[in-house]
């Protein structure tokens, strides 16, 4: 291998990072190369290795200071949570009635909702107190014509046993029905916590990958 | 040699270096080669961590019609060496309590009778 090998096979090593990492490193090997003398540059290329170590290691550098530096708040990260606010602010004419009116959708179907939960219940209770108004009739029509009373009596049992199961399955049908709700609820909730979270992991490979591939070392100041 | 050197004491040799004045690359990398075993590309990333956290900074000086780059240590750099030379201190003392051939376990605690 010669120098120039060598300084070309660092080159594309270290091609993914920042032009000014580039730049640094490719400068320093070569004012390396010359402080040391055409006569000793066999010497040199063989102290060095592989030019794929010593891209290792510059890239491994980096990579610790990018990651170091990710712990601080960065400027670009206050920036576009400010971006987030004015975005906020400006879109509030239209973003605020929408959203206004789309909770009232939702308050008016849960409340239709209770609605008819609430008269199916009132239909119940009506019947039973039907029901057991004809068994009050039954017995106070025993002494007047008993088939008329055991007519009565026999409308109102029925209906009082066929209320009470519908009583029983409307309150099992709201139990469940509030159940799947909240549960519905919290794994949406779940889900979108998971989400955030794996949203954030993403982001940041996306930011990491971003600095390594940018043009102009990706805004990191000084 | 034995011990595999690890890369805050790389630092604080080097600014060591840099505290007895300004040099460039080629000549710092020589000068930790004397004493201690360190490949020749270990050097760079430990120049360009200064340098980044500003512990160093370097200008370029014409030389035989070509550039050489010297680092110069900061006034951030040498508060650094200080804080290194304590720790290394201590470092040496707690291993001292261990491999020292006079020794004065005081320090370590732990002895048994």
């Amino acid at each position: 291998m010669t120098r120039k090998e060598f300084i070309e096979k660092l080159r594309s090593e270290i091609s993914k990072l920042p032009q000014e990492e580039i730049d640094a490193a490719i400068e320093y090997y070569e004012e390396y190369f010359d402080e040391a003398g055409k006569e000793n540059e066999q010497e040199v290329l063989e102290h060095l290795g592989n030019p794929k170590k010593v891209a290792g290691q510059i890239k491994s550098e980096y990579a610790v200071r990018l990651f170091d530096e990710d712990d601080k708040p960065t400027v670009k990260k206050g920036l576009s949570a400010a971006w987030y606010v004015v975005i906020g602010i400006c879109s509030a004419p239209v973003s605020i009635p929408l959203a206004v009116a789309l909770g009232a959708l939702v308050i008016a179907i849960f409340v239709a909702l209770i609605g008819c939960v609430a008269a199916v219940f009132a239909a119940i209770i009506g019947c039973f107190v039907a029901a057991v108004a004809f068994i009050v009739f039954g017995f106070m029509a025993v002494p007047v014509a008993v088939p008329t009373a055991l007519l009565f009596l026999g409308i109102g049992i029925g209906t009082l046993g066929f209320m009470a199961a519908m009583g029983v399955l409307l309150a099992m049908g709201v139990k469940a029905g509030t159940s799947a709700m909240v549960s519905a609820a919290r794994r949406h909730n779940d889900r979108r916590r998971i989400k955030k979270m794996v949203d954030l992991n993403e982001q940041k490979k996306w930011r990491y990958k971003d600095e390594m591939t940018g043009e102009e070392g990706g805004g990191k100041d000084e | 040699m034995g011990f595999k050197i690890e890369s805050g004491l790389l630092d604080a040799c080097a600014l060591a270096i840099l505290n007895g004045g300004d040099t460039y690359g080629y000549e710092i990398t020589q000068s930790m080669k004397k004493a201690i075993v360190v490949s020749e590309s270990t050097l760079y990333p430990v120049l360009r961590r200064l340098q980044k956290e500003k512990f160093c900074k370097t200008y370029d000086k014409p030389y035989q019609g070509r550039n050489r780059r010297y680092y110069s240590i900061t006034e951030e750099g040498k508060k650094k060496l200080q804080e290194y030379k304590v720790q290394w201190l201590d470092y040496k003392n707690a291993i001292d309590t261990f491999l020292d051939d006079e020794p004065k376990r005081k320090v370590g605690g732990g002895e048994d009778d």
